[in-house]
């Protein structure tokens, strides 16, 4: 997984405690857009501890020609091509999915969950569920409603069980930036990039984790599983909570990589977190509901 | 439950069933998580499934599960045995269990 170290090619996009990241490109808008998207939750002072092994990547992008019409762009990483992208979406949303998963797999010691994850109050909320469960856009609700935004993605666990952020921005796919740029019009400022009408918005998230929180970790106490079905459902409904264990086992990105000590971790989690099923249908109503949780 | 599971847990009603080993378990409120390291999966038990768990011992005969199932249920081991042999069945497929 190290790959060649080679400091000083390329520019800096994400500077993390487990991997950096750098690109080599002309494409000077490129480099702006991604490095913004990697700039949640991050180092500098007070960041978690770096890891024993931290490679550096460095991707080039080049395209074959400057006729806008024209472009493709090739992406390499380490001389090794990836990925080509025909339209300057693709490339960054390749990009990102790239890096973040790279991001992802450099926390070799850490337990991940898809999941949002945010802090409020020293209390630690898990949003965990698949793509299109909702919890991006919950993450979002609950971010630009002032929750220190750790992931809307990547939920990150240390041995020690507690929570830490992870480097990028919310991703929202277009019915959620719909509704968050509804719910909260102040969000449209925070747009970092967007891919399009039907694509990915970047947006920045407004309040992020205290450097001590990023560094020490915050304990998870609170887990929502989102519902979308019913919308006459309460809000915020306790659940069983080996449904939750259900949940995150299918939603753990490296369960099954760090062994079965790693579930005992998944299940001291959730043993010490009260486990709702949150009715996202009215967010604002959700928000609130979360907000009243954690005072 | 299909007719191939009833002939399945028929012909072995003779042996005895007993736990795959290295399954994990955990007591998670009042159910019974079992995680599978090698399919990376859980497996959420209820109370009676739980006890048909435990009860996978190598030492039972399915039979024998049902009598000591019916003696917890107060009922008669005929009329929880078609539940025993449905939690057999989903122990089985799921690799759980084994026949000693």
């Amino acid at each position: 997984m190290v790959e060649e170290n080679v400091h000083g090619a390329g520019d800096i996009i994400l500077n993390a405690p487990s991997i950096e990241a750098r690109i080599d490109t002309k494409e000077s808008w490129l480099t702006n857009h991604l490095a913004e998207i990697f700039s949640a939750g991050l180092p500098g002072n007070g960041s978690m501890e770096p890891t024993k092994v931290r490679p550096v990547l460095v991707y080039t992008v080049s395209s074959g020609t400057d006729d806008l019409e024209k472009k493709i762009w090739q992406v390499d990483r380490s001389g090794v091509r990836i990925f080509t992208a025909r339209t300057e979406h693709e490339l960054v949303t390749g990009l990102e999915n790239e890096i973040s998963n790279q991001t992802a797999r450099s926390l070799q010691d850490f337990l991940l969950f898809h999941s949002g994850a945010l802090i409020r109050n020293g209390h630690g909320i898990l949003i965990p569920g698949t793509s299109g469960a909702g919890k991006s856009t919950t993450s979002a609700a609950l971010a630009f409603a002032g929750f220190e935004y750790c992931t809307d993605d990547v939920a990150v666990f240390g041995k020690d069980r507690r929570l830490r952020p992870f480097p990028k921005v919310l991703a929202l796919k277009a019915p959620g930036w719909q509704v968050i740029s509804k719910n909260y019009p102040e969000s449209s400022e925070a747009v970092v990039y967007s891919s399009g009408r039907d694509g990915v918005t970047y947006v920045r998230p407004p309040v992020l984790p205290s450097a001590e929180s990023s560094r020490s970790g915050v304990p998870v106490d609170l887990i929502f599983l989102p519902r979308k079905d019913d919308p006459n459902a309460p809000v915020i409904e306790k659940i069983s909570k080996s449904e939750v264990v259900k949940v995150l086992t299918e939603e753990s990105l490296d369960l099954q990589l760090l062994g079965a000590s790693a579930f005992d971790g998944l299940i001291d989690l959730v043993r010490g977190a009260e486990c709702h099923a949150l009715n996202v249908l009215n967010l604002t109503e959700a928000v609130e509901a979360v907000k009243e949780l954690t005072e | 439950m299909t007719t191939e599971t009833k002939d399945k847990t028929e012909i072995f009603s003779g042996k005895c069933p007993e736990r795959t080993p290295n399954i994990n378990e955990y007591e998670v409120e009042e159910e019974v998580v079992l995680y599978d390291p090698r399919s990376d999966s859980a497996h959420v038990l209820n109370p009676t499934a739980a006890v048909v768990w435990w009860l996978c011992d190598g030492d039972h005969k399915v039979k024998d599960i049902a009598r000591e199932l019916g003696d917890l249920y107060d009922k008669e081991p005929d009329s929880v045995r078609s539940d025993v042999d449905e939690i057999l069945s989903g122990f089985l497929s799921s690799r759980l269990v084994r026949w000693k």
